[in-house]
């Protein structure tokens, strides 16, 4: 039973040469958009939210398409302190499941969130870092710009979390998600038990494209992000209908 | 070569002063003096009572035995200026001194005797009061620092039995048991003992004291050569400058030391060395040192990248004080690092690696050693134990293929430590059905499991009356879609029948 089907995520070309709007975009029947270089900030509700948000990037940047002969750049983790006593740290084991080795991980403890802008704007300059994370609520204007213009210079993606919607002030950002997690449908081989990952995806801001929303689901054996429709464990998520590719 | 100098403390010569220390029965004692005090014929081990009645004016201040030593300490750092191997020597009470390694440095003061009067005209300066003296050998160089009567003696090559034959047999670093044994027998000064044979000598003085003057007696004449353990391990570059106008703005002493950064960069790069941790010392006219370090991930000997470092730490970290006149920027730490072609040759991957290493050394710089690392997978099924971060300065880890040892899911945020949370499950020995974490109560929609962890006995529980317990995992999943892993400690019944099994929150899955 394999019910899903990957999506190719519908703005590869367009995201990347930040031309026009995709067709379908906003309808739910293609991918949300892949990464692009520059700054991108996601809202996260607490608790389970936060996890939800570090998988969901994770997961996008190891389904996204690189470009021949690339290797793999560091993913870099920039927490301050609080945020890693409140919600706990990182697992590299438990992001291998998203296709992350653990060789790729640098993780940063800062005690100040300026620190941390300070940091995040470091390791994309030097241009080591396919994705740099910062836990960082609170980003000015100026302080954003910078931000977008280091990660667009060194072809990485920056992404803030955060946990507060207030705290999405007026910023640079590229893409704006709101992401949370979804029920997912059952274990393949045990109807009672959890299975892959879903979350629900929001772009409620978008510089190079349309917004929309999508419900998710991690494949471990394609490493990709596919479509399920309708909210999942509603009857139509049991199977998630097949979708029509962008 | 060696050179002696002696710190008793700092003091107004005019007015007599001790310190007093309580020692045993004998009460309170003189444990240092100062010239004026001498002269009125006090003396070291003096008993307070007898000294007062000798001086009634005498000022006297309880000893810090500990703070001598930690200042003894900082004059040995800043002793560095003449020698990179400077050596403590304060085994002895009322013989504290330091030991400089010099061989081959006269030359840059001009000569052996210039090169002493620098010394002692900087310790002067640094109101240090101390006696200086040069030898071949440590043992003669003591003795002449402090039985001499003339200033900055020093013993040409060769001569240590010609120079020490006058001085008192005290000179030797004899213990006061032996000195009394060689007085016994009319021998007081050190060379009364050179006709005796030696292993006479050994011999009339049976035990422990007869071989302490032929040991001592060999050491000062260099017959046995002597180890001397540095303060710091001596760095194997080091580019140095004084000034003769002290330093008391940061700005100039941040240029001053750009110069030498550079400097030393050349002489690493003459022997194909690279530096793995990099001090910048600036000597303070008081007779401290002030400065910093900075740690590297790699070798390196590029001057732009040290000099970012450095600022990155910050130059602020030099406590000026009253200037500095002199200033070190050294290779505390040093690697062979092959020469690199400019071009990208090596290829991307290459390219990439120095980057990263280059961007580590910054945030190390910044952050701090312990703020930035990678994770190590440890073998080890306990959760918190199989996964630790070790510092991004390390070599980075070889992959292995049997790393990891755990192919079960793992959350991808781990809480540290697990907290504790109410959880009611239908089955004694089952998943829960609803928990309470953080005073939000959910109901469990899925479950998976258990995985069950026994404790790894062969390591000591971390409370002896606590042995550690069990662990049964599960994943659930709450109506939201929240993801977690909790576990059970303990069997009911069947382990610890004292202790209830109690759950815990242990991560959150992605």
């Amino acid at each position: 039973m394999s019910p899903l089907r990957h999506v190719k995520p519908a703005s590869q070309m367009s995201a990347r040469t930040g031309k026009g709007p995709t067709p379908g975009g906003a309808a739910g029947l293609a991918g949300p958009p892949a990464p692009v270089p520059g700054l991108e900030e996601a809202v996260v509700r607490g608790g389970p939210g936060a996890s939800a948000g570090l998988g969901f990037h994770l997961a996008r940047l190891t389904a996204s398409p690189r470009p021949e002969g690339a290797h793999d750049r560091l993913v870099a983790l920039v927490t301050p302190g609080a945020w890693t006593r409140e919600r706990g740290r990182v697992l590299a084991r438990g992001a291998q499941r998203y296709g992350i080795d653990p060789e790729r991980w640098l993780f940063v403890r800062v005690e100040k969130e300026a620190q941390a802008l300070w940091a995040l704007e470091e390791i994309l300059r030097a241009g080591a870092a396919d994705l740099a994370l910062g836990m960082v609520e609170q980003v000015s204007l100026t302080q954003s710009r910078r931000l977008d213009m280091a990660a667009r210079d060194s072809g990485a993606t920056v992404a803030l979390l955060k946990t507060k919607e207030e705290a999405v002030g007026l910023s640079c950002a590229r893409r704006r998600w709101r992401v949370s997690p979804l029920p997912s449908a059952p274990h393949r081989w045990d109807p009672r038990a959890p299975g892959a990952p879903r979350w629900r995806a929001e772009l409620t801001r978008r510089r190079d494209g349309p917004t929309g929303a999508w419900n998710l689901e991690w494949n471990d054996e394609t490493g990709r992000l596919d479509l399920v429709e309708g909210l999942a464990g509603d009857g139509l998520g049991q199977g998630a209908r097949q979708v029509a590719s962008g | 070569m060696t050179v002696w100098a002696k710190a008793p403390g700092r003091s107004r010569p005019a007015e007599p002063f001790a310190l007093v220390e309580r020692v045993g029965s004998r009460g309170l004692v003189l444990t240092g003096l100062n010239d004026a005090a001498r002269a009125l014929g006090l003396r070291w081990g003096q008993s307070h009572a007898d000294a007062c009645a000798i001086a009634p004016d005498l000022v006297s201040h309880p000893a810090e035995p500990e703070r001598a030593r930690e200042a003894l300490r900082k004059l040995a750092l800043w002793a560095e200026r003449w020698s990179p191997a400077v050596s403590v020597d304060a085994d002895r009470p009322q013989h504290e001194g330091l030991f400089l390694d010099v061989t081959g440095a006269a030359h840059l003061w001009g000569g052996e005797a210039e090169m002493l009067a620098d010394l002692r005209r900087r310790l002067e300066a640094a109101d240090v009061e101390a006696r200086v003296a040069m030898a071949g050998t440590p043992g003669a160089a003591w003795a002449l620092a402090r039985f001499t009567a003339h200033q900055d003696p020093i013993a040409p090559p060769g001569q240590e039995k010609a120079a020490l034959a006058g001085l008192p047999v005290e000179g030797l670093r004899l213990s006061e048991k032996a000195v009394r044994l060689l007085g016994r027998f009319g021998l007081r000064r050190i060379g009364d003992l050179y006709p005796i044979p030696r292993a006479g000598l050994a011999r009339r003085f049976r035990g422990p004291e007869g071989l302490e003057v032929v040991a001592n007696l060999d050491r000062a004449l260099g017959l046995v050569g002597e180890a001397l353990k540095p303060e710091t391990a001596p760095a194997a570059y080091r580019a140095y400058q004084v000034f003769f106008d002290p330093i008391i703005v940061g700005e100039g002493a941040a240029e001053r030391a750009a110069d030498l950064t550079r400097d030393l960069c050349a002489q690493l790069e003459r022997d194909g060395m690279g530096a793995r941790k990099v001090v910048v010392t600036g000597f303070r006219v008081d007779g401290r040192t002030t400065g910093f370090e900075i740690a590297l991930g790699a070798p390196s000997r590029k001057p732009d990248h040290l000099l970012r470092l450095l600022r990155e730490k910050g130059w602020e970290r030099l406590d000026l004080g009253f200037g500095i006149d002199a200033l070190m920027v050294s290779a505390a730490v040093a690697q062979p690092l092959a020469a690199v072609q400019a071009d990208s040759e090596a290829g991307p991957a290459a390219a990439d690696a120095a980057a990263r290493a280059a961007l580590v050394d910054r945030l190390v710089a910044r952050l701090g050693d312990r703020a930035v690392g990678r994770p190590v997978l440890r073998e080890s099924w306990i959760p918190e134990r199989s996964e630790g971060m070790e510092s991004a300065l390390a070599a980075a880890p070889v992959p292995s293929a049997k790393r990891g040892g755990v192919s079960q899911e793992r959350p991808l945020l781990l809480l540290n430590p697990p907290e504790p949370i109410e959880a009611l499950a239908d089955l004694p020995d089952g998943a829960p059905a609803r928990f309470v974490w953080r005073r939000v109560a959910r109901r469990v929609a899925r479950s998976s499991g258990p995985e069950r962890l026994s404790p790894e006995w062969w390591r000591p529980a971390a409370r002896s009356d606590r042995p550690a317990r069990t662990r049964d995992y599960y994943k659930l999943e709450d109506g939201e879609g929240g993801r977690y892993w909790v576990f059970r400690e303990g069997l009911y019944g069947r382990e610890d029948a004292e202790r209830v099994p109690t759950w815990w929150m242990h991560g959150v899955f992605g």
